[in-house]
């Protein structure tokens, strides 16, 4: 790859990045991008960069970026790469990140303490973490559960991604002015892992700390890259949460169901 | 394969947990989880290497967790060899036993619980657990490395890229 006359240094959750394009739009529109996608949190830097992404258009590729010299994705139209890159980003953020833990999760505080919703992609976690919001949970985020040491969870607020039958996105805004989305940590009350299934009732199955830490693990992201951390910050939490685990019926039926349940058990 | 007496616990390339009543092991070679319950942390904590069978019979009935037989030990031995816990496999002594016969035969003879390891695998990438956000077809890259197809299979839209594993 040719030298990049454009570039955008800066940290982001401790870990130093750079942007680099031939293309002083391309390079402003990752920025936007990178801005959107870690809320803002881009700090100019000077520190030696250790994720350098290339942004560019060529007649073999289009669009295209590169991670760490690897070709990531190309596509005709900017906004192909520009979509894949926001969700790699953060993933990639995640996994590296020196001092937090990310987990992909669903997270809303309920009376001072939050409840983590661990799920894939497509498992439901924004519908339910939309309706207990409804219901008066404090919105945390609808993706990642960012953990620290401590075994706190911190806000990651963005839109709640609500997927329509068509496939499509629709973000839904949370009125952050209406005191619904956190803005400091907060420590882990409850850790619900659940799974939608037709007419299935709530019979909550209570886990042990090993057993919790053993189920979060496939959505652990840096557990592959460190691990020992990882597995710290998890027993942390684990130690401190009562761990549930139970199949669900539609989101808004289930929330009001378990909003009551952990009333009373927390 | 060996069928080893004294088998030895591995300890490279293993992330250990201990919490009260049950441990937490990760294997970082092999990027999996497991939950020992009380009765397994313990058999594995005394394949030392030196230890019979034998010996961590006498040793699980001395530290008070009950009285237990040769059978309930290699219960575990089995687990924690098929885990990649230890560090020569040793060969299965409940081969061809159904897992009820052989909960039924080491059961009945032990007034402890059962040793038990759960497992899960990590998934290759974090990228495979996350959504490309693809709103049509035409938003999904070309090349999408580490990640799995049906990311655009469940949002009701046909890939049009090809993925690396």
């Amino acid at each position: 790859m040719a030298l990049s006359s454009h570039r955008f240094d800066f940290v982001s959750f401790g870990l130093a990045i750079r942007f680099e394009s031939r293309n002083a739009r391309i390079l402003e529109r990752a920025i936007e991008t990178a801005r959107r996608s870690l809320l803002g949190d881009l700090q100019p830097s000077n520190r030696p960069a250790e994720h350098v992404f290339v942004f560019g258009k060529n007649n073999e590729h289009g669009y295209f970026f590169e991670h760490n010299g690897e070709l990531i994705t190309h596509h005709e139209i900017a906004r192909g790469v520009f979509k894949y890159f926001d969700s790699y980003l953060r993933v990639r953020i995640g996994e590296h990140c020196p001092d937090r833990v990310f987990v992909h999760a669903g997270v809303v505080g309920i009376n001072g303490r939050a409840l983590l919703i661990p799920g894939n992609s497509f498992s439901g976690k924004s519908t339910l973490v939309l309706e207990l919001v409804k219901r008066g949970a404090t919105y945390f985020s609808d993706e990642f559960a960012i953990l620290d040491e401590r075994g706190f969870v911190h806000p990651y607020a963005r839109p709640i991604n609500m997927r329509t039958d068509d496939g499509r996105y629709r973000p839904y805004n949370v009125d952050v002015s209406t005191d619904k989305a956190a803005s400091s940590p907060m420590p882990v009350g409850a850790v619900l892992f659940t799974k939608y299934a037709e007419n299935a009732r709530f019979r909550p199955r209570i886990l042990t700390p090993a057993e919790g830490m053993m189920t979060l693990t496939p959505f652990t992201l840096p557990i592959r890259i460190n691990s020992a951390y990882s597995i710290r910050v998890m027993q942390r939490v684990m130690e401190n949460a009562l761990i549930i685990r139970s199949k669900r019926t539609h989101a808004p039926r289930f929330a009001e169901i378990f909003l009551q349940y952990l009333t009373k058990v927390l | 394969m060996a069928d080893l007496q004294t088998p030895k616990a591995r300890k490279r390339g293993l992330v250990v947990q201990e919490m009260p009543g049950e441990m937490l092991v990760y294997d970082t070679e092999a990027n999996k989880a497991h939950c020992l319950n009380d009765s397994a942390a313990f058999v594995w904590m005394s394949c030392d290497g030196v230890n019979t069978v034998g010996d961590i019979v006498r040793e699980f009935e001395k530290s008070s967790k009950g009285t237990v037989t040769e059978d309930f030990v290699w219960l575990a031995i089995d687990q924690l060899s098929s885990k990649g816990l230890l560090e020569t496999k040793v060969a299965p002594r409940f081969k061809g036993s159904t897992r009820r016969e052989m909960l039924k035969k080491v059961g009945i003879a032990s007034v402890a619980a059962l040793p038990i390891i759960a497992s899960l695998a990590a998934p290759q990438s974090a990228l495979a657990a996350t959504s490309c956000n693809c709103s049509r077809s035409s938003d999904c890259p070309q090349i999408v490395t580490n990640c799995s197809t049906n990311m655009c299979d469940n949002a009701g839209m046909t890939p049009t890229f090809t993925c690396i594993a």
